[in-house]
């Protein structure tokens, strides 16, 4: 009993021989590049860009607190398969993602690291000026890292994309080029529409639960009267909310919006205190029914078109502006 | 064992304004992508600290440092032992940085109010074959659930009565372990870890009720009873009667929401001695030895967690059984005559731990606890552990448990506690748990 040692140790050269003997083979020109996306809008893109050479899966399925992802084994499986890892950054998946690339020590990905696709993403607003933690524990360290609600964001994350697919894909550059080219084409076509909304509904107030919906707020022309968390990340204090309602009421403040991972309850009793009504919009694209980045922005946008019960006027009248 | 309320304040508030220059001095502030290496994907049963921030925040120090404190108002009635208690369980300095792509490293600094003990510090090394990993330096040993993880850390307020029974409160060795992971399907990982060890520690402190003083079979530099005899591990010994740890592991999804896991569990001392110093009624100093002794303890577990598909809301429920096996226990008898002898306890003992949990948002979760261990003597008494909590999290970095533990005792009085825990981190804590 006592002398299993030696025992173990043969078990274990068994075991781990396979894994030092025989690293995965590189991959074949035909075999499509395995990636994996932290979001299903992130999934969506890499699709659009990388076309036929690539095959994606995404870890989030729409309706996460994104900074709290829950992580299951299947995801460090996936990840050990993947070839690259991509994600949004700006310490928006800050909370999850290193334990889980570290856990599945997939050595590529350990080396080249994950993309962040919004590294240096120009239009970063909210960035705080201290971080001190008396004052509160604030989850948007580097600035808000809600980006993949801001219309501008397809095109954006397209192009960083494309520029690393080409890295790992070189003799497809010509096609994801010209899928990267196709798919601004279609991003510009349908925002035609996202900019009609903007006119519709711009100017109006709002509050928000977490402060994630600040830049299709700002692409719309909102104007962003607070949030019912005091700081990102903390919740909201029955002080924080007598003081909100109070201003809501003060500017006549008439929705409230919420993502659909945060309490309704509280939502909806803060919009009534404040005399206005609590709206659920979604936070990222959805990820088993397929929904593609550009579905998700035209839900998001009739989303705000249904807060204020409004109606695009019919295509014709709108052309001639 | 008394504590002075005002004399605990003290020391408290020194500790505070010791450490307080680096927690200043640390500004989170930084381009930099997080970096400390530390905190694995949270497997069901590992502690609800993991938000993000406590242990990732990006910081302009290099390594990452931490401090956590954990202090606790009591009340307990344990025979002689009865009334209230203030105690800083813990403040802990935490570091750990890359030292090259491959490589990287962590420590951990622990102070109670008596000692100060270093209980990690460890160098790993990533670069050896895909999904493996070797460690080596002085690190919490890899058996069940719960070994790797610091009791201020722990989803319950206690260590489950059977773990500090058999293995000890903390138990910290210095050898070597190889970890390695592989995928089986699309939906299940598989771990196993091997350890090797010459030397390992069994803390004992953070328990609330005086355990009664068995040898343990730890190694030295465990707690102290009256008549304890402490196991004793040569300095060098051959090979094969290093210290050995081994468990191997399976998670897999369990529907849409849920994760189950399974696990088995290993610690050998293939070689170690109780020695001892007793008298005889004639006052004369008789010396013990016993060696060649040996002892195992073997651990099987399952836990399952399940999420609400916002994250948000979750249960987790688990059990680990435990039996020892081998040279478990010492004791000098005495039967008043001139005839003092060490009397070994050899054989075999068991026990087991479960609980359930269940967070009811991010900010709070319940739980019960229940642990059960025969006690390591020829009678083998049972002891019978209930633990109830709840736990509430004010931010992610403050975490404020109210717990009730009653022990069943088969032998001797049943004893009851009231806890109130509060534990704060100061930049970043890690550690370097495994699934
Ligand atoms: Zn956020």
């Amino acid at each position: 009993m006592q002398r299993l040692l030696p025992t173990l140790l043969a078990a274990l050269a068994a075991l781990v021989a396979p894994g030092l003997g025989a690293p995965r083979a590189a991959a074949g020109s035909g075999e499509k590049l395995q990636v994996v996306t932290t979001i299903p809008d992130l999934a969506d893109i890499v699709r659009r860009v990388g076309g036929d050479e690539v095959e994606v899966k995404a870890i989030a399925r729409g309706f996460e607190n994104l900074h709290t992802v829950r992580l299951r084994p299947s995801h460090m499986v996936m990840v050990s398969r993947a070839k690259l890892f991509v994600q949004v950054g700006l310490a928006l998946e800050h909370g999850w993602v290193p334990g889980l690339l570290e856990s599945a020590r997939n050595s590529r990905i350990m080396a080249d690291g994950p993309l962040n696709v919004a590294e240096d993403w120009p239009y970063l607003i909210e960035v705080p000026l201290t971080l001190d933690r008396s004052t509160g524990v604030d989850i948007h360290p580097l600035g808000n890292p809600h980006v993949n609600l801001d219309p501008r964001f397809g095109a954006f994350a397209a192009q960083r994309i494309r520029d690393r697919l080409k890295e790992l894909r070189p003799e497809a550059a010509a096609a994801i080029d010209a899928n990267c080219a196709a798919y601004e084409k279609e991003i510009e076509q349908r925002g035609q529409r996202w900019k009609r909304v903007a006119a519709l509904v711009k100017g109006r107030k709002v509050v928000q639960y977490h402060k994630e919906f600040s830049y299709l707020c700002l692409a719309n022309g909102l104007e962003m009267v607070g949030a019912l968390e005091p700081q990102p990340g903390v919740p909201p204090t029955p002080r924080h909310l007598a003081q909100l309602a109070k201003q809501m009421r003060a500017e006549g403040v008439q929705v409230v919006v919420h993502g659909p991972w945060t309490p309704g309850r509280i939502a909806e009793d803060a919009a009534a205190r404040g005399g206005a009504r609590a709206v659920e919009l979604p936070v990222m694209a959805q990820r088993d029914n397929g929904e593609t980045w550009l579905d998700f922005m035209d839900r998001l946008h009739d989303g705000l078109l249904a807060a204020w019960d409004l109606e695009l006027p019919p295509e014709e009248e709108d052309s001639s502006r | 064992m008394n504590h002075s309320l005002a004399a605990t304040a003290a020391r408290f508030s020194l500790v505070l304004a010791s450490t307080a220059s680096l927690g200043l001095a640390q500004l989170p502030q930084s381009d930099a992508p997080p970096q400390s290496p530390v905190g694995l994907l949270k497997s069901p049963g590992m502690p609800r600290i993991y938000w993000g921030q406590t242990t990732r925040f990006t910081s302009a120090w290099n390594p990452a440092a931490g401090i956590a404190f954990d202090g606790a108002f009591s009340w307990a009635d344990d025979g002689d032992e009865d009334g209230v208690a203030l105690d800083l369980n813990v403040a802990e300095l935490t570091m750990q940085g890359s030292i090259s792509p491959s490589w990287w490293g962590n420590f951990a600094l622990e102070t109670n109010s008596e000692e100060v003990e270093l209980t990690e510090s460890a160098l790993f090394y990533m670069g050896l074959a895909e999904r493996t990993s070797f460690r080596t330096g002085k690190f919490f040993i890899d058996f069940g659930k719960q070994m790797q993880i610091h009791v201020h850390d722990l989803m319950t307020p206690q260590r489950p009565a059977v773990l500090r029974e058999y293995l000890g409160t903390e138990v910290p060795g210095t050898g070597f372990q190889l970890d390695h992971w592989s995928p089986i399907g699309d939906e299940t990982a598989f771990r196993f870890s091997l350890g090797l060890f010459g030397e390992m520690e069994q803390h004992g402190h953070g328990f609330l009720f005086e355990e009664e003083g068995h040898g343990g079979h730890g190694g030295h530099g465990g707690h102290e009873g009256e008549g304890e005899i402490e196991p004793l591990l040569e300095d060098r010994r051959d090979f094969q009667d290093l210290i050995i740890t081994a468990r191997a592991t399976a998670m897999t999804d369990a529907g849409e929401n849920g994760i189950l896991q399974v696990g088995a569990s290993y610690r050998g001392i293939p070689e170690f001695a109780f020695e001892a110093e007793g008298a005889n009624l004639a006052g004369d100093d008789v010396d013990f030895d016993a060696d060649g002794l040996d002892s195992s303890v073997f651990g099987l577990d399952l836990t399952y967690g399940w999420n609400s598909p916002d994250g948000t809301k979750g249960w987790t429920a688990g059990a680990e059984f435990i039996r020892a096996e081998g040279t478990l226990n010492a004791e000098i008898v005495n039967d008043g005559t001139d005839q003092v002898a060490l009397e070994l306890f050899d054989g075999d003992a068991q026990g087991w731990f479960a609980y359930a949990d269940h967070a009811w948002n991010q900010q709070n979760n319940v739980g019960i606890m229940v642990s059960a261990f025969e006690h390591l003597e020829d009678e083998r008494p049972e002891d019978l552990e209930y633990t109830a909590y709840w736990t509430h999290f004010p931010t992610e970095f403050t975490r404020v448990r109210v717990a009730a533990i009653h022990m069943d005792r088969e032998e001797g009085e049943d004893a009851q506690a009231l806890m109130v825990q509060l534990t704060g981190y100061i930049g970043a804590h890690g550690h370097p748990y495994n699934w």
